[in-house]
This record gives structure tokens, C-alpha cells and sequence, in this order.
């Protein structure tokens, strides 16, 4: 490049310190996960998170390392909206709306444990195509009512879809 | 007796820490590539077709009439693969990582830096073409080699062979360069335009004999794809495209176009030109319009946008102030990448009209970042004037494109990560995938072996990197939608 002209130090600093930060934060980044720290982690911590965000690799990998999809987990608050939910793998897939995972999750060992709870989950998140794909479409829909105030996702957790 | 020593020693500085910083930053692209398994769509398939082929066989297959002519894109494919001996992601995700990093040095010696401005507009270089939106798929996508990427190495060692003393050496490698490229992908033809644009600039290092022997080959090139092979060029309706504020799909491009291309093929120049210099339209959809009406504006739209035409503006404006002392074969070191960039923004949106893909307009691209570098380093003399209104907007206009280029890099990173875990769920989800092809089938020992090395990589072998939970991120990084 021609460098004739007179540039102060001010204005190399105001143009390569924006683009030295940003490289050097991706830097410190990948640094601190080299050396264990977990800055922003939003990784599954179970086979019920993983269904739930659709991360099928890893609920794959939670599953061959002995973890039973049938059994229901603690869903962090702020995967599926503010509230702790737990639940099985697939039911956590339905809240998900995750309907690929749902069919992966059966391939790979999961059950429905409670026909009328995945049914009344899957109406409370109006995602009827979970409901063709465990093959209990058509049937009445089995949301839990119990006033305007109440969670229906709750209330069929609690009352496993039984008016 | 050493003073001449250190002074050479003080010379090189800038140009050590220049290719010090390119190498850093590839190192960074490297970490992410490398953790990103091989796409299950476009590359499995492609090394699925390859087994108990020859690379004669393979390079002759694609030499045939028909839309496109790509012999050395899968020959360079097999290449890898014969190489890596079933170990397919290291090498290929490896070969991707260096490609980058050769990109890299190559574009930095391309600048020539030598003194500190020039450095410090080195590392913004290095942030445009990390936070490019032309770029995001040539860091993104492999096939499972990015040809785009290589075009776009072959069109700055193009630059770099001009900017050389010359040999015939020189001369042999520009004219190889050019077959190779040519051969590669449709937009290799850019090296040519590179070659003579950098002759007419001023640029000596390849001799008027290389050049003749370049067009000759340049001519060959159509003499065999459309003489000899009877190839053609795509019709429209080939792919998807956008197009105004819709993603037409190819059904609705053959029926919007079908009896009138040109109307197309204007759009789509007219787009790649918007593309480039403004990042508005993107694949031919006005997707900042299109959110303006529907209220649905994301930061990172407006980022984009706005850094990207605040950068043009600063290449008008240089070009404006030099232009008139512009005289053919006689330009200075940074006029000439300039004026590259002029020849070439056109050039290369010719490769778009048929159909718009950003990524075909990455030749361009880089050469917009040369330009953008020059420009910068003029606005950085123009803010050590004595203060005032000139001096201040000289200010703010650097900050503003600094800043914004350097976010637009780091949101790179955050795709290139959520890119990981993408491909590592196309993978778990193999067997709805492979319902949905009508021509993959793994019917041989060598086939399964393919698919259960690359299914393993992906889903068992390399765990994803670690998820990242950022509203700021996500808001903020381009996702390509």
C-alpha cells in the first residue's frame, strides 16, 4: 500500500482496535472452554432438554451413555418458557415441538408412558402432528380446564390429561 | 554494517505482523471449521458417487455438454479423498481450514503492508472478510470442498503473480492458475478478467505473452464447452431464487420468466450490484425492505445494511477524490486494487443472473474489501487534519465501520458454531433424510463404510462444541435465513 500520507496514532487505534477486540474476544472464548469454563453454556443437561430444543445428536449421545429416555427430567426454566418442567424424553419433545426428535426418540427406545398425558400436552402447545405421529390422532382432545389462571402444560403434568 | 540489516528488519515488520495476524485469525476460523462434521447434504452424496471411481474416471465424467462444466471441482474432491484414506473429516474440514488460511495470506500480501496505518487496516480487512455476508457460505458450507473458496484464492494469487517481478515462472503459473480455475468453476473465467485488468493497471508482473497465451486459453475454454461439448448455459427455473420480496422457488421462476429471461437476468445484475455494495438484496430478496413493511426488523439486518453501504460510500468517495489523476498503465499501489474492484463488481455479476447466490458474488467481494482497506487508510489521513466538521465525520465514519465489521466477525463465529450442531442433527436424522432421496443408496461394502465413518464423526465421535445462549449474539449475527 502507498504509505505517504501522515496518519496519526489516534486513528490506527480507533481502526484496528475494534477488529483486534472482536478477534481476541473469539480468542478468550475458545481459550476459557479449552480450560473447562462454560461462559453462555446453553447445552442439554439431559436426555429431556436435548428432545426439548430438537438437539438430536446429543440426545443420541445421552441415550448410548446409559441414559434412559423413559425416565422424566428436570427441563431447566427458559428452554420451554419460564417455568421448570419435568418430563419424559418424548414428552419433553412435544412441548418442544420437536416432531422429527419425537420419531427419533421412539427408533431409539422411548415410549409414550401416558397416552392421555402426551395427548393433552400436545393439545396444551397446539401441535396436533405430534398426535399422527404417535398414532393417536382423532381421538377427543384431553386438555386439562381448570380455569384461566392455571398452566394447561401443569395441569396435564399433574393431572396426566384427566378431566 | 547492521544498520542496513535493521532497517530491512523495520521494513518487513508491518509485513511479519500482518501475516502474524492473517495466520491468527485463520487459526480462529480453523477451531470452528474443524469442529463442523462433513454436510450430510451435497457432500455425503458426493462421496458416496465417488467410490470405485477413478480420478480419471471422475474428471472425464464431468467433461460433457450440458449447464455446467466442472471437471477439476471433483477431481479436486477425489483428490482429498484418496488422500485421507477413510479419515474423511480431519482432511476435509483440515483442506477447508487451510484454504482460509492461504486466502488469508495471500489477501494480506496482496495489500503489501508496510507501515502501521497499513496494519491497522489489515486487521479491519481481515474483520470484512470474516463478518462478509458474501463470505458466510464459503465459511459455512463445504461441498465438501468450498469451490467458491478456491475461485476466490485463485483470483487473489492472480493479483498476487501481477504484483510479482515477473519470470516466466510467472508467467507459466498466471496461465496454469487460469486453466485451473476456468476448469474449476464457471466463475474461474474471473481470473482472466483479473489478468488483464491488472495489465491495463499498471501492474507488470506478468508478460504480455503470458497474456496472450491467458486469452487464447480464455478462448479455448469456450471454443470446447460450446463448440466442441454443444454445452449451454442454465436455463432459469434450475434453482431457487429470490426474487423482489418473495423466495420464488424454480416452478415460479420458469413460470414468472419463462417467456421473458431478460427481465430476469436484468434483476438479478441490477441485485448482485445491490448485493455487494449495500448487502440489500440478499439471493435476490429485499429482506431489510420486506421486514421494514412487515415490522419486523432484526439489528442484525440493520448491521449488515449499514455498514456495508456506509463502506461503499467510503469507496465512492475515494474513488471520487483519485479518479481524475487516473491514467491507463499508470496508476498508483492503491488506485490499482481500487480499480480491480471496479472491473470486477461487474464482472462477477454476470456469474448471477441466471439465479442469485451470494456466495458466486464472493470474487467481487474480496476485492471490495482491497478497496474498502484503501479507501480507509485515505479517511485515516483525512482525520489528521486539523479539527472540524471534516475531521470529526472522518472519526465517526471509522469507528462506525470499524465497530460494525468487527461484530459482524464475531456473529460469523456464533454461526459457525450453531452450524456445528445443525450438521450433527441432519446426521441423527439420517433415516428421515434418506426417505426423502430418490437417487442415494448404499448398496456396497465401500458405500456403508462412507456413511457409517461419517455418521459416527458427526453424531458419536466429535461431541458438538457447547451451545451458547446469547439474545445479544442472536439478535446481532447474520443467520443467512
Amino acid at each position: 500500500m502507498v504509505g505517504s500520507e501522515r496518519v496519526t496514532a489516534a486513528t490506527i487505534a480507533l481502526v484496528a482496535a475494534p477488529p483486534i477486540l472482536a478477534f481476541a474476544l473469539v480468542a478468550g472464548f475458545l481459550a476459557a472452554e479449552t480450560l473447562g469454563f462454560r461462559p453462555l453454556d446453553a447445552e442439554p443437561a439431559n436426555v429431556s432438554e436435548a428432545s426439548a430444543m430438537g438437539a438430536a445428536a446429543a440426545a443420541l449421545r445421552f441415550i448410548a451413555n446409559g441414559s434412559d429416555p423413559n425416565i422424566p427430567r428436570v427441563i431447566a426454566p427458559g428452554v420451554l418458557g419460564n417455568a421448570p418442567r419435568t418430563v419424559n424424553a418424548i414428552d419433553a419433545a412435544i412441548l418442544g415441538r420437536q416432531p422429527e426428535m419425537i420419531q427419533l426418540l421412539r427408533q431409539s427406545g422411548a415410549t409414550v408412558a401416558d397416552l392421555r398425558r402426551s395427548q393433552c400436552l400436545a393439545d396444551a402447545v397446539q401441535f396436533p402432528e405430534a398426535l399422527s405421529i404417535l398414532g393417536i390422532a382423532g381421538t377427543p382432545s384431553a386438555v386439562v380446564s381448570t380455569g384461566e389462571a392455571d398452566d394447561p402444560i401443569e395441569a396435564c403434568l399433574r393431572d396426566g390429561g384427566r378431566n | 554494517m547492521n544498520e542496513p540489516t535493521a532497517s530491512i528488519d523495520a521494513a518487513r515488520r508491518p509485513q511479519l505482523i500482518a501475516y502474524g495476524a492473517a495466520t491468527g485469525v485463520a487459526a480462529l476460523f480453523a477451531v470452528a471449521l474443524l469442529r463442523i462434521p462433513i454436510q450430510l447434504s451435497d457432500s455425503f452424496t458426493e462421496l458416496l458417487s465417488m467410490q470405485g471411481q477413478t480420478l480419471s474416471t471422475v474428471v472425464r465424467s464431468e467433461i460433457a455438454g450440458g449447464p455446467y462444466f466442472r471437471p477439476l471441482r471433483r477431481g479436486l474432491i477425489k483428490v482429498v479423498l484418496d488422500l485421507s484414506g477413510g479419515d474423511f473429516s480431519p482432511w476435509f474440514r483440515g483442506f477447508h481450514a487451510l484454504e482460509v488460511l492461504i486466502l488469508f495470506v495471500l489477501f494480506v500480501r496482496m495489500l503489501r503492508p508496510r507501515t502501521s496505518a497499513d496494519l491497522a487496516v489489515v486487521s479491519l480487512a481481515l474483520a470484512m472478510i470474516a463478518g462478509s455476508h458474501l463470505f458466510l457460505d464459503i465459511f459455512r458450507e463445504a461441498f465438501p470442498i468450498n469451490h467458491f473458496l478456491t475461485i476466490v484464492i485463485c483470483a487473489v494469487a492472480a493479483v498476487n503473480l501481477a504484483q510479482s517481478r515477473g519470470g516466466w515462472l510467472v508467467d507459466a503459473a498466471a496461465v496454469l492458475l487460469l486453466v485451473f480455475a476456468m476448469a474449476t468453476i464457471e466463475s474461474g473465467l474471473l481470473v482472466w478478467v483479473i489478468l488483464v485488468a491488472a495489465w491495463l493497471a499498471g501492474y507488470r508482473g506478468i508478460s504480455r505473452g503470458a497474456l496472450v497465451a491467458a486469452t487464447l486459453a480464455f478462448a479455448g475454454y469456450f471454443a470446447l464447452r460450446f463448440g466442441f461439448l454443444r454445452g449451454t448455459i442454465p436455463a432459469i427455473g434450475e434453482r431457487d431464487t429470490g426474487y423482489l420480496l418473495t423466495e420464488a422457488t424454480a416452478g415460479e421462476m420458469r413460470r414468472l420468466f419463462g417467456n421473458s429471461p431478460w427481465v430476469l437476468y436484468a434483476y438479478n445484475l441490477v441485485s448482485a450490484f445491490g448485493c455487494t455494495l449495500f448487502a440489500e438484496p440478499r439471493s435476490g430478496t429485499f429482506m431489510l425492505t420486506r421486514s421494514l413493511l412487515t415490522d419486523e426488523v432484526r439489528p442484525w439486518q440493520v448491521l449488515t445494511v449499514a455498514t456495508s453501504a456506509l463502506t461503499t460510500a467510503l469507496i465512492i468517495w475515494y474513488a471520487a477524490t483519485r479518479i481524475r489523476s487516473w491514467r491507463p498503465f499508470r496508476l498508483n499501489e492503491d488506485d490499482r486494487l481500487v480499480a480491480l474492484f471496479l472491473v470486477l463488481l461487474p464482472a462477477n455479476a454476470v456469474f448471477d443472473i441466471v439465479y442469485e447466490k451470494d456466495v458466486v458474488l464472493s470474487v467481487a467481494g474480496i476485492f471490495f474489501v482491497a478497496a474498502a482497506a484503501v479507501a480507509m487508510k485515505r479517511l485515516m489521513a483525512v482525520a489528521a487534519t486539523p479539527p472540524g466538521a471534516r475531521r470529526a465525520f472522518a472519526y465517526a465514519a471509522m469507528l462506525v465501520i470499524a465497530c460494525g465489521w468487527s461484530l459482524r466477525s464475531i456473529g460469523t463465529q456464533y454461526r459457525l458454531r450453531e452450524v456445528a450442531s445443525i450438521t450433527r442433527d441432519d446426521w441423527a436424522y439420517y433415516d428421515r433424510w434418506a426417505q426423502r432421496q430418490d437417487s442415494v443408496t448404499i448398496d456396497t461394502p465401500e458405500k456403508k463404510r462412507v456413511w457409517q465413518t461419517l455418521y459416527d464423526d458427526a453424531v458419536w465421535r466429535r461431541p458438538r462444541p457447547p451451545a451458547i445462549d446469547s439474545r445479544l449474539l442472536e439478535a446481532w449475527s447474520d443467520p443467512k435465513e
